[in-house]
């Protein structure tokens, strides 16, 4: 009630005080607001006599009524809500907007690869990560690992400060006692220092290393990462003469040719490569054209399950794969010099003669167009081999070109650390300073690295964790985030970018550059002055252009030569080929373990990330653990079952991991995924999984034959979040063949009718204003989850744990199914099939609530209100999809301060016993929508809001917009005659719909079994 | 009722024995409710008060600790809570079926049974009633569902059946409560004449509300019987019909059924008539009522079982042709999948206890042994649970996309609330069993042979009492 | 024998209504005593500050958007810094004690501790921009706050208040360069011409809900 009526009130009342006032209300009778000012101890004799003159009651009477409304008001004006208190700025930053996101632009390296990004932070607090539209290696899309890097960032379990042998120490005392040591080590010019670095695309890094150098000249550097791409790179080195990176270009290749390669998976640069690779495989319409892809492969990798045609071989037969292929090649008359005598003869037992034959064919047909790619498990020699083709079938400068590396004396991965260690056991270290990497951990088992670690005098490691390095250095500090810091990065095509910091370092923390610039002796060692250095040194001049080169992301200028023109060596090549001599094939009954590159932890790196253990396994769907991946085939001969754990042994060396079985494994192929089994990972990595480490050796670090398996007679439980891999033949994810497209172009909706029949209720008019929908591409995408995390990173989606996750309670938002077709369980067909909520117009969901807490927006969403919701549970079950989730527990309980910090403030973090779904990302959605009120437009534009799912998307399978929009990448999408709703029958008329996919079969190949 | 007609059961044989008469009866039920209570009766009490403090424990930790703390999950959204409710409220409809349906087709036989299923309907009802509550994730909430006026101007949402189930339910049960009420008035006023010391007559007197019996009273409390009796014969189809809504109305295969409701209303009956028989011979041991609750009472009831027990069968096969018959490739591997996908042993001990086993009542040497009969009561009993255990879970962890298939275990928390409430229903039968007459005397009365079914007949009858209690005062 | 006095002949009778009365007291008591409208409206917290706005908007007459800047831009209520203050501070009553607090914060760099007046119920995202865009005035949900010494909570802000404007806002729409006039009335052009008017507020859930 306002205040004038109170006045009036009252007045009214002192003006006539004989005759009886009639009265509205009984607020008129007493004021509550004054009661509660007596309540509260205000005049209590005023409020008295003015209400008894008021309306003129016995006493008796209208002390009860006014005394019951007294306490009530009371009750409630005094203690109300507790109070809550606003803290303004004091002195407020210029650009500071509170409540509205600001956006900047930097980059990561992930995985051997740059990729661009833009950051949204509120009030300095960086929230959300999405891909560089300037960036030619993002293009705007991002990977999981770039999603999920800002949960690393805010981790609470990283190295808070500096420790000294494990006891709490401080910056000053360490730059204290790190400047006399370097000061020390200066006299003798640098002997006894080494310094193990990982293999870096920073210009600065190279900089400030090549200072070192100089500067204290018997000092050594070592690079050492797990999982390296080295042998690419020692091939360029071999085909070229000089260090080079091989840059594809999957845009242009008509036929795709990929050995033991994850090009759309885990290997360096897959966001690039999946954005080019469906480029070349979109279809438009029945009447365009697609690529092929061909894979050979041990394990089935996310890449494999895309391919048109695929392969099981071991490893270690790979090489001779490649080059029987390059002896069909030549024999039809592929010119291949030297090389070509030197893969005369090649053995080709257990490969199919088609594969050979028709491969190579298809591959001769398609000269120039065509594309040969060796997966970094492959040894120099078939990387080389596959340059040499390359540039045989003419794919050279069109498919595939070769660039000049950032840091080219980048020494080799294996060798460096093996040079190292030695060193160390010969005692002629005596400072050992360790940048990133975790090498006690995941260094060649034969090498004891955490041994030779303890005899150096004096180790210094810097590292974002206490690990399982840096708990067993002198010295451990605080390894600066990228996200936290200043730094440059140049991708391997030569884009320049710098890294500016989206935050103020949480534990403080140094850059490599930063400790290089120490060592070498730089007074200003500070990593924004060791960056604008560089960027001066390679002609970025002024503030103007530093400026724009920060606003842009991307320098204007590319850097790096290509060195496409060079010729290559033929000898060498066909030397290293020979080198490599025919493996015989594996003897029956014997095994070989492929250590592979875990598709989400990497090498280990990702380890303590929740989101990335939550997110079930691309091929496997299995969370928060590894296993060794047997052929089902081969599990049945050694009667295995998924879940018995098993010993695998080489030599002297074995590890006990849990067996799984999975279809599309080379028969005696074990698939050991690196990366798991940390110990001093954090609390969310601890213990999970297991760790195959101890297998590898420097001998054989990617791939060993003659393993023995002996099955232990116990069981292990993994949490697995699909536990049914048919479609039990139901038109759910719809597939054809080229050719079947081309005769039925509607397939998928033949497959898949839609009920025509209208609704018993009156239809809302869905005809204006902005209807928002979705299409997703079942032909591009390739399954690799980026998509889910980005979700999980922008709705503030909750993880619940392995044990949730086995009851079936994971929570995730977008999941993406995977089935297997076809009834050989070595030999799967694989259909990817992203679902989240589809936003039935007709939803089932929303007539079964009974407090209507979902129900429908006009812009065609369905909206869930999770301050309604009173958690029956009723339109879960009745969700045909099963999109919806349910809080069982409280999942956000007791989350890290600092972790908090990521929360998206749009979106409220759900309490147990709610449903939760997606959106559409609604927050956007109705972002967009004031935006454009602010600025006095009525409508959304399309480019105005996308989902996070479909901006994180490399290869753009995803779309989302306004359909009423003719314009919109949603609407013109939707007229592909491949859309068709999932479930279409029961009438639920979805706003997500789906695009068929396609395959394209070599037709020379009647099957793609192997 | 109509004063002429002779008291005679179907087949001229009088449904009590001769020696009985109104003494005896009032005699014979009454000490129950005067006499110490049996051990028998100490032991069910003690038994059911440990389970119902189960039931507190697990009810206290649900809520405190949320919905997780049962094995729901994804896609088994609803497992035991819901199955739990049902079987209950099916549980919950012998009660009015035989007071109002029987009383209104003039069967004489319900008479010595209709109080003991009303009280055990009324139970029932309650414990049903506990699982709508507490299986919402929030439960502090729950006042949303009802539709009460609110500052932020939203009503429940009408279209949910979940929410017709609200009103049906509680509906029946005031009904219920209602009817059974009244029917005990004159049998309180019976126990308050009867009464020694002052609490007893207090307290039966104010329960009586003042019941002397005088002509008036006959009549209105005759009129006000057969209205409520009228009143209550359509909620026995509709509360089940409308339970069945919840499932009929969505859209998962195995649910969105047309045969829900008369199926689901024959269940409950069959259910219904399987708990009572259960109660019944229960007490008829215990308490030596052999005379009052005759054998042929317990026939015609096993009559009823293999009546609805073979209706449920019909509906059993109906659901799988219609399965077939509409070549809906979901809806018929649902039900493939009920008979041999994992729950397959659920779905056939749904079919032996329920299908197969009233078969045995077409005999009249097991119609009329007790032990036989005891043990079938039971055995539908589980059965029935079962069906709603079937038709909830096993539809629900296998529907339209293979992906999210799952499957449901029960935690120790499932158990307890399901337990729990057994607890509760014995709990507050015993009380029932010990404090207010477990037969409606009158009605017993007006049966037997001779007897003036009017109220003029009971009417002296009472008066008689009166006069006597006066005596002995 | 007579155990009860035959006054309680009546007693079920006024037991039945008495209950009946009973819970609809109740149910109306609490939704008309214990909604917004009574237990919100009339806060006047205390403020560490003794800041009149009857004096600065009011008699001053300072615009609303000198302290509450961005308010157009961002969802944010925009409660202004402590620079904001010293702007004038720093020259006007530089040394009054009323103001004590605020010199303390801008030497300290201590921020203000301002007790929070105007609260949108939970998980509501209320945005300032967009209504001041839509031509909603201050004054519709702040009240006279030219007219208040301390800042009260003038209006419920209940989901129920907020839907009576989004379904009809005409009476609270203003032209744009009055939104922060407090005494604002529409001549009766005006008014017809906002009856026309097609603005309207988002009814469904995740307008606000999110």
């Amino acid at each position: 009630m306002s205040s004038e009526e109170n006045t009036t009130g009252m007045t009214r009342t002192t003006r006539t005080t004989t005759d009886r006032v009639a009265w509205r209300s009984l607020e008129e009778k007493v004021d509550p607001s004054r009661l509660k000012d007596e309540a509260c101890g205000s005049d209590v004799v005023k409020q008295h006599v003015g209400a008894e003159e008021l309306f003129q009651l016995n006493r008796r009477k209208f002390l009860t009524l006014s005394g019951a409304i007294g306490t009530l008001a009371s009750v409630e004006g005094c203690i109300r809500r507790p109070v809550e208190n606003i803290l303004p700025y004091t002195d407020m930053p210029e650009y500071v907007n509170p409540g509205v996101p600001s956006h900047y632009a930097t980059a990561v390296s992930e995985g051997g690869e740059v990729l661009g990004i833009v950051s949204t932070s509120y009030e300095g607090r960086p929230t959300k990560l999405e891909g560089n539209p300037e960036h030619p290696t993002s293009r705007g899309a991002t990977s999981m690992w770039v999603q999920s890097s800002i949960l690393d960032l805010y981790d609470h379990e990283r190295l808070r400060g500096p420790r000294q042998n494990g006891a709490p120490s401080d910056f000053a005392s360490f730059d204290k006692f790190f400047s006399e040591k370097i000061a020390t080590l200066k006299q003798k010019g640098g002997a006894g220092l080494y310094i193990l670095t990982q293999p870096t695309f920073s210009p600065t890094y190279v900089r400030t290393r090549q200072l070192v150098v100089d500067r204290l000249p018997s000092s050594r550097i070592a690079v050492y990462t797990p999982v390296p791409n080295s042998n690419a790179r020692e091939a360029a080195r071999l085909a070229l003469g000089v260090p080079a990176h091989a840059i594809y270009d999957y845009s242009r290749a008509k036929v795709v040719l990929a050995l033991d390669s994850d090009f759309l998976g885990t290997d360096p640069g897959s966001t690039l490569s999946s954005r080019q690779f469906a480029n070349a495989r979109e279809m438009e319409s029945a009447a365009g054209s697609m690529n092929r892809l061909y894979s050979v492969e041990p394990t089935l990798s996310v890449t494999g399950s895309n391919a048109d045609h695929r392969l099981r071989l071991p490893a270690q037969d790979i090489a001779r794969y490649a080059r029987a292929l390059a002896a069909e090649l030549t024999s039809l008359g592929v010119e291949l010099g030297q090389v070509g005598s030197s893969v005369k003869g090649a053995q080709t037992e257990g490969i199919p003669e088609q594969w050979i034959k028709s491969v190579a064919r298809d591959l001769y047909k398609n000269r120039g167009q065509c594309l040969i790619v060796a997966g970094p498990r492959q040894p120099v020699a078939v990387h080389a081999l596959t340059y040499a083709l390359n540039r045989a079938l003419g794919n050279s400068g069109k498919t595939v070109t070769f660039t000049e590396p950032v840091d080219a004396q980048e020494p080799e991965n294996f060798d460096s650390l093996k040079t190292l260690v030695s060193m160390i056991n010969a005692g002629r270290v005596d400072t050992l300073v360790i940048l990133g990497g975790n090498p006690v951990y995941d260094a060649p088992a034969d090498l004891n690295f955490a041994e030779a670690l303890k005899k150096v005098p004096t180790s210094i490691t810097f590292s974002a964790y206490s690990d399982e390095t840096a708990s067993l250095s002198t010295w451990q500090i605080p390894r600066a985030h990228e996200l936290e810091s200043w730094g440059d990065q140049q991708s391997t095509r030569g884009d320049y970018s710098v890294q500016q910091p989206l935050i103020a370092p949480l534990w403080g923390g140094r850059t490599d550059a930063e400790v290089l610039a120490q060592i070498a002796g730089e007074p200003n060692w500070r990593a924004y002055d060791l960056v604008k250095t560089t960027v001066e040194t390679r002609g970025i001049k002024g503030e103007v252009a530093w400026r724009k080169l920060l606003h842009k992301g991307i320098s204007d200028t590319r850097f790096g030569a290509v060195l496409g023109s060079t010729p290559l060596r033929d000898a060498e090549i066909a030397a290293a080929v020979q080198r490599l001599g025919s493996v015989a094939p594996l003897p029956a009954n014997t095994f070989e373990a492929v250590f592979t590159v875990d598709n989400k932890i990497l090498d280990g790196r990702y380890a303590n990330n929740s989101w990335l253990q939550e997110l079930p396994d691309p091929i496997t769907r299995i969370t928060w653990d590894n296993a060794a991946l047997f052929s089902p085939t081969t599990a049945k001969q050694l009667e295995i079952k998924n879940g018995d754990m098993v010993r695998i042994k080489h030599g002297d060396r074995a590890i006990d991991i849990v067996a799984w079985l999975q279809p599309g494994t080379a028969a005696q192929s074990i698939i050991l995924p690196l990366g798991w089994g940390r110990k001093q990972a954090g609390t969310v990595g601890n213990n999970k999984g297991f760790n195959v480490y101890p297998l590898r050796t420097l001998a054989a670090p990617h791939f060993i034959s003659g393993v023995t398996v002996e099955k232990l007679n116990k069981k292990y439980a993994l949490a697995q979040t699909q536990e049914h891999d048919s479609m039990e033949g139901r038109p759910l994810a719809i597939d054809a063949t080229l050719a079947e497209y081309k005769n039925t172009p509607n397939f998928p909706e033949y497959k898949s009718p839609d009920p025509h029949q209208t609704p018993l209720w009156r239809m809302q008019d869905y005809s204006t204003g902005e209807q928002w929908g979705m299409n997703i591409d079942l032909n591009t995408c390739t399954g690799c989850g980026a998509c889910a995390i980005a979700c999980q990173a922008e709705n503030n989606v909750p993880v619940v744990g392995k044990t949730e996750v086995a009851r079936g309670r994971e929570m995730h938002w977008l999941r993406i199914d995977r089935y297997y077709i076809g009834d050989d369980a070595d030999e799967p067909e694989v259909a990817f099939q992203p679902v989240a909520c589809v936003h039935c117009e007709t939803a089932p969901c929303e007539n079964v609530c009974p407090v209507a807490a979902t129900s429908h927006s006009p812009s065609g969403l369905n909206d869930q209100a999770y301050n309604r919701c009173i958690g029956t549970r009723y339109c879960m079950n009745n969700c045909p999809y099963k999109v919806r989730r349910f809080n069982f527990l409280n999942y956000n309980q007791e989350i890290p301060e600092t972790v908090q910090m990521q929360k998206n403030p749009n979106v409220t973090v759900r309490f147990r016993g709610v449903i939760e779904k997606c959106t559409y990302c609604v927050q956007r959605i109705e972002g967009a929508r004031i935006n454009a009120r602010r600025q006095g437009r009525t409508e959304v534009r399309d480019s105005d809001v996308d989902a996070a799912c479909s901006q994180a998307c490399a290869s753009g399978s995803i779309t989302f917009g306004n359909l009423n929009d003719p314009n919109s990448k949603v609407a013109r999408k939707r007229k592909s005659d491949r859309s068709y709703a999932l479930l279409s029958e029961i009438g639920t008329r979805p706003r997500t719909r789906f695009l068929g996919k396609i395959r394209n079969p070599n037709p020379e190949m009647n099957t793609v079994k192997s | 009722m109509s004063a002429d007609a002779p008291i005679k059961e179907i087949g001229e044989t009088p449904l009590v024995p001769a020696h009985v008469d109104h003494a005896f009866i009032s005699n014979e039920v009454s000490r129950v409710t005067e006499q110490r209570a049996p051990i028998g009766w100490w032991l069910v009490f003690g038994t059911a008060l440990i389970a119902l403090g189960a039931l507190g424990l697990s009810v206290g930790w649900l809520v405190w600790n949320g919905i997780g703390s049962w094995g729901n999950n994804s896609p088994v959204a609803w497992a035991w809570d819901i199955t739990n409710f049902v079987w209950w409220i099916g549980i919950g409809h012998a009660g009015t079926l035989i007071s109002a349906v029987l009383f209104l087709f003039r069967q004489k036989w319900r008479t010595s049974i209709n109080r003991f299923s009303e009280a055990m309907t009324i139970f029932a009802v309650i414990c049903a009633l506990l699982y709508p509550t507490i299986h919402v994730g929030r439960i502090w909430l729950l006042y949303w569902c009802f539709p009460i006026p609110n500052q932020m101007s939203m009503w429940p949402n009408f279209k949910s059946p979940l929410l017709w189930d609200v009103f049906a339910v509680s509906t029946y049960f005031t009904v219920s409560l209602l009817f059974w009420y009244v029917g005990l008035l004159p049998d309180f006023a019976t126990l308050r004449d009867r009464a020694k010391d002052v609490l007893r007559k207090r307290l039966y007197g104010a329960f009586a509300l003042g019941w002397r019996g005088s002509n008036r009273h006959w009549r209105n409390y005759e009129r006000a019987y057969l209205i409520l009796a009228a009143l209550s014969t359509p909620l026995v189809l509709s509360v089940h019909s409308v339970v069945s809504f919840d499932f009929a109305t969505s859209v998962m295969p195995g649910w969105h059924t047309t045969i829900f409701p008369p199926y689901f209303v024959a269940g409950a009956v069959f259910s219904g008539f399987a708990m009572v028989s259960t109660l019944m011979i229960l007490c008829r041991q215990v308490y030596g009522l052999k005379d009052i609750m005759t054998m042929k009472h317990l026939e015609m009831m096993n009559k009823i079982m293999l009546v609805t027990g073979s209706l449920v069968g019909y509906a059993y096969s109906m659901e799988f042709f219609i399965a077939w018959y509409s070549g809906n490739e979901y809806e018929r591997y649902c039900f493939i999948n009920r008979a041999t996908g994992p729950y397959w042993w659920a779905y056939w001990t749904m079919i032996t206890c329920n299908v197969v086993s009233p078969q045995f009542f077409w005999f009249k040497r097991f119609r009329t042994s007790i032990p036989v009969m005891f043990a079938l009561s039971i055995t539908i009993n589980i059965g029935m649970w079962f069906e709603r255990f079937v038709i909830i879970v096993t539809s629900l962890h296998r529907d339209y996309l293979p992906s999210s298939w799952g499957s449901f275990s029960p935690t120790i928390i499932d158990i307890g609330c399901y337990v729990g409430s057994i607890g509760l229903f014995f709990t507050l039968f015993s009380l029932f069993l010990r404090w207010i007459p477990m037969v409606a005397m009158f009605e017993v009365k007006a049966a037997l042979p001779g007897a003036q079914p009017s109220h003029h007949g009971a009417h002296e009858e009472h008066d008689s009492h009166a006069a006597l209690a006066v005596k002995e005062a | 024998m007579q155990i009860f006095p035959r006054s309680l002949n009546y007693l079920p009778l006024v037991a039945a209504v008495g209950v009946a009365l009973l819970g609809g007291g109740v149910t109306f008591g609490i939704w008309y005593y214990f909604s917004p409208k009574n237990t919100q409206t009339g806060y006047a917290p205390e403020q560490p500050v003794p800041y009149s706005h009857k004096l600065h908007a009011g008699e001053l007459g300072i615009d609303c958007r000198y302290c509450h800047a961005n308010i157009e831009r961002s969802q944010e209520a925009m409660i202004p810094p402590t620079q904001a203050c010293m702007g004038c501070h720093a020259i006007v009553k530089k040394d009054s004690p009323k103001l004590a607090a605020i010199r303390g914060s801008w030497a300290g760099g201590t921020p203000v501790e301002w007790v929070r007046v105007h609260r949108v119920a939970d998980y509501a995202y209320f945005d300032h921009s967009v209504h001041l865009a839509a031509g909603v005035g201050c004054v519709s949900c702040h009240g006279r706050v030219d007219q208040m010494d301390v800042v009260r909570q003038d209006q419920p802000l209940s989901m129920g208040w907020c839907l009576e404007c989004h379904r009809d806002p005409t009476p609270n729409l203003r032209p744009k360069d009055q939104i922060t006039n407090m005494t604002w009335t529409p001549t009766a052009e005006q008014a017809a011409q906002f009856a026309q008017a097609t603005v309207k507020g988002p009814e469904h859930c995740s307008g606000c809900h999110r």
